[in-house]
């Protein structure tokens, strides 16, 4: 047990998964810090293009806008354990991503960031700007 | 602020789920502090309909802020 982490005991009878990806994590045991970050630009785009290139970070400010301050105040937190097992009989879970957690156990404290950037490209012909008659 | 908690007997038959997506948890067990942060952006001008061309560079001011 982490000291400082004071929590029941996690019992399972079974635990299924097919798919974790992404700065995912499945823990079975107790944990500190969790900070787990995925930053993602997915692109979908009608036709490929070849000469596109990679997408750059930098230039959109989703990936560096900090995010809103979530302070709260201060809690005196007692606990009175009058049964210290939690049982779950069967965990089926199809996919684990982006930045997130599955855990059977405690933890201390968990603090999971996502910034996606979503573009979608259809092609057009190019038009002529409309001019004066 | 003060907060008593009394945990008594908890038992779960199954949990079945399609997926734990975006910056979010699934735990059987106690945590102190959880903070879940999380942004997309798919607004109407992250559609681009014309010529293909490629994805802007980053401007001057944007690596400054960097």
């Amino acid at each position: 047990m982490i000291p400082g982490v004071c929590g029941r005991t996690a019992h399972l009878g079974s635990l299924s998964i097919v798919n974790v990806s992404l700065s995912a994590v499945v823990q079975l045991g107790d944990h500190g810090n969790y900070t787990p970050r995925v930053r993602a630009i997915a692109v979908q785009r009608q036709v490929d293009h070849t000469l596109g290139g990679e997408a750059e970070f930098a230039a959109y400010p989703i990936f560096w806008r900090p995010f809103p301050n979530l302070s709260a105040p201060a809690v005196c937190l007692t606990k009175e354990q009058v049964c210290e097992r939690i049982h779950v009989g069967s965990i089926s879970v199809i996919g684990v991503g982006s930045s997130s957690l599955l855990q059977a156990g405690n933890g201390s404290c968990m603090q999971a960031e996502s910034r996606i950037k979503h573009i979608r490209q259809f092609q057009a012909p190019l038009q002529a700007p409309a001019g004066p008659v | 602020m003060n907060l008593h908690v009394t945990n008594h007997q908890l038992a779960v038959g199954s949990i079945s789920l399609i997926g734990v997506s975006t910056s979010s948890m699934l735990q059987v067990g106690d945590t102190d502090q959880v903070m879940l942060y999380s942004m997309f952006d798919t607004p109407p001008e992250s559609v681009i309909v014309g010529p293909l061309v490629p994805l802007p560079e980053p401007s001057t001011s944007a690596e400054a802020n960097l």
